[in-house]
Formats: C-alpha cells, structure tokens, sequence
C-alpha cells in the first residue's frame, strides 16, 4: 500500500475496497487536518471537517481528473470548501494568517515528500516571503478563510478597489513564482 | 470576447480564490466561457492558490481518527453495497413475488439484475391469482420521496416498504385508505436498519387507494397512492 500512488490510492477508495480506503486516509490525513485546523482554529470541529472531506472524496472520487492536478491539491480544495463552510456558520474574529503558516525555510516537509512538490511550495514559500506584507495578508485571508475583498476592506479598513488590488497583484507575483517552477 | 473581458481581467484573483460574488462573479463567469486568455489565467492563479493551501502545516489529527473516519466510510457506503436490495428481499417468503411488480409495467424503473429477478417472479404472481402487484412510490406529505412501496392485492395480501436513507428507519402503524377516504387500521410495520420491511394485511379490506404509515415517533406520516381504476 505505502508505493502504490496517490490515484491507486483514490480508486481504491471509490470502490470502497477496505486496505485502500485505510491507506488514502493514513497518508492524508495530517494535511487535511492540519489545513482544517489552520482554517478553523478548532481541533475538533476540524475533525468532523476532515472526516466529511474523506466522506466527499470517496462521494466524488470520479471528479478528480489526474491531467488537471493532483490528488492532494483536489483533497485540500474539498477540504478548504468543507471548512469555509463551517466557518460561516460560526464567524469568527479575523485572525492574521501569516501567524499560521511557517514562512521560514522549509523544515516541514517530509523525506517522502516527491521532490516537484517540495520545490514548488518552497517556490511559493519564498515567493510569499517578498510580498510585501498587505498583499500577502490579503491573498492568505482569501486563500485560508475565503474573506472576499469587501471583507477584506473592512478588516483592513480599505476602501474595496484597494483590496481587490491587493489580492490580485499577490496573487499574481505568486503565480510568476510558481510557474517558473513548472516551466523548467 | 465580449465586453467583460476588463471586468473580468480584474477579477481573476478573486475568482481563482473562489470569493467572488454576486453579479460581478456571474457576469466573468460568464465571460470565462468565451474568453481562452481570461481563463488561463484563472487557471493559473488557481493553481497558485493549491499551492498556497500546501503551505497549511501538517498536523495528525487525534487517536483513533483513521478507524473513525474509515467507520463512518463504511456506514455511508452501505446503501450502496446493498444496491441490489431486491434480490435481498426476494430470499424473503413473503415477498416472494414483489418484484414481479416490475416487470408489469409499473413505475418502477428496475434494473436489470432487478428485472432478471422480477421475470423470474412474474411466473409467480401468474400462479397467485392476485388482484394487484404493483410498486408504488413512498413519499412524505410535502411529496419528497423517501422510497418505495410494494403491494399485493391478493390471498393474502401484503406491503413491503422499502426506504432509500436511513432517516425512516423505525416502527410506523399502518392505515390502509379505501375508496371512501375512510382510513382502515391495519397493523404495525417495523422498517429495519436493512431500508424494508413488510407486513400481511388483515383479510376483507375493500378497494385501497392509498397506504399510510404513520411514524410511532413522530414526525411526517409516509404515503404510497396505488393507481385509480
Ligand atoms: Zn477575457
């Protein structure tokens, strides 16, 4: 089970074949509660959302198309969706999101960890690093607690168009970063 | 292109986050469609964003989450592995020739292992001189259909319920409606963990139009209407 890829991982749990359905939430499991815990804050709501995200995959697992991206981007997009939906049942205080995340350099992630991946979230890592601090705080409130930028203006006291602005120019400089790294 | 392609090069980012709204998100939506450059740009930045949620650290979630998660797999899953809920009933005697019903032109839509089954039981109710098979759908007073209801008009004559989620499960007095409106108390019908449940209806009952469950706790009674005539 632990060699067989992502994809075998994600068939096998669509056809609910018990030693595969196990092996997909093993391997997954601590980035999709860590990203629930970081969206919610709360350690056992994050729990029910990271069951309900394994319970949609296996509902949707024939959506997930491998020439599109990967198994885990799909997983932490529904896992992102499960919790924004349960963070606007219980709106919370707006939280910094840079306080979060580990921007330094990477001492997170695994051995295991396929090489592309590493290098590209350090891309974006290092990419996060040099925007200047209000667009990386707006695109990581978008990104993490899906705040729209009339949210955002208000968090920040902003007017609207200065939020939307900050979004986008982040959030475009980090996808020069990122496709560099693809273009190689 | 049409003319949203400046509203829309403004919007790229809030649209690959996903926190665009109201009219200006459908209108680039709408845009997206015709629009080859817009979209790739969405789909760039979108990729951006995946990238980002991958920054989110890695935390194992507490003991026992792997085998809760995988129990709780297991329970939603089961409708499904029980797909085949016909051939299930048929190993019961008294529903012996249930699904015959569809293979006489009900409403019901079989499928074809199901419609194997129902051949195989049409000889069945041939041989029962029955007044009425048919399989009727169940649904609740606002007509959301919780499932399905199979009855036989006959010597003797039964139902059998059949729910499609587990919100029905429970024990339900059974009333049997006639030609009249007038309500007959009929017994008491148990739906199991297993989604069906049947019962033999008293001797003599006069020409039925409906059948009603009523739920011992409460809650939306369940009603299958048999066709008039
Ligand atoms: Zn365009």
């Amino acid at each position: 089970m632990r060699s067989l890829s992502d994809e075998s991982l994600l068939a096998g749990l669509a056809s609910s074949d018990p030693d595969s359905s196990a092996a997909f939430v093993r391997r997954f499991q601590g980035r999709v509660f860590g990203l629930a815990v970081t969206i919610l804050g709360d350690p056992n709501l994050a729990e029910e959302v990271a069951q309900e995200t394994f319970l949609r995959a296996w509902r949707h697992a024939a959506t997930f198309d491998a020439a599109r991206g990967r198994v885990i981007t799909w997983l932490l997009a529904i896992t992102r969706n499960v919790a924004l939906d349960a963070l606007r049942l219980r709106r919370q205080e707006p939280v910094d999101p840079s306080v979060l995340i580990d921007l330094r350099a990477d001492s997170r992630t695994e051995p295991e960890t396929q090489g592309v991946l590493a290098d590209d979230s350090e891309r974006v890592r290092q990419a996060l690093v040099r925007l200047p601090e209000e667009q990386r705080r707006a695109v990581l409130m978008s990104a993490f607690f899906g705040r729209t930028a009339r949210e955002i203006g208000e968090i920040e006291r902003i007017p609207l168009g200065t939020a939307k602005t900050r979004i986008r120019t982040g959030l475009l400089k980090l996808r020069e970063a990122f496709e560099v790294s693809n273009d190689r | 292109m049409t003319d949203n392609h400046g509203e829309t090069r403004e919007l790229v980012a809030e649209l690959a986050l996903d926190v665009a709204a109201g009219e200006e998100r459908g209108r680039a939506l709408g845009h997206l469609e015709t629009c080859r450059e817009c979209r790739a740009l969405v789909g760039g930045l979108a990729d951006a964003k995946d990238e980002i949620l991958l920054l989110a650290p890695e935390r194992e979630p507490s003991a026992g989450f792997e085998s809760r998660t995988l129990a709780r797999l297991a329970r939603v899953a089961r409708p499904v592995v029980r797909a085949p809920r016909w051939r299930r009933i048929l190993s019961l005697s008294v529903a012996a020739s249930i699904a015959a019903a569809a293979g006489v032109g009900t409403v019901w839509v079989a499928t074809r292992s199901d419609r194997q089954a129902a051949d195989l039981l049409t000889t069945a109710l041939q041989r029962a001189d029955g007044k009425y098979l048919g399989v009727e759908v169940l649904r609740r007073p606002d007509g959301t259909r919780v499932g399905h209801m199979a009855v036989y008009l006959g010597r003797p004559s039964w139902i059998f319920a059949i729910i499609d989620d587990e919100t029905s499960v429970g024990t339900f007095d059974v009333e049997v409606v006639d030609a009249t409106g007038a309500r007959h108390p009929a017994g008491v019908l148990t739906i199991d963990a297993g989604g069906g449940g049947g019962l033999v209806l008293p001797s003599g009952l006069g020409r039925v139009t409906a059948i009603v469950l009523i739920p011992r706790d409460g809650g939306d009674p369940l009603e299958a209407r048999l066709p008039s005539g």
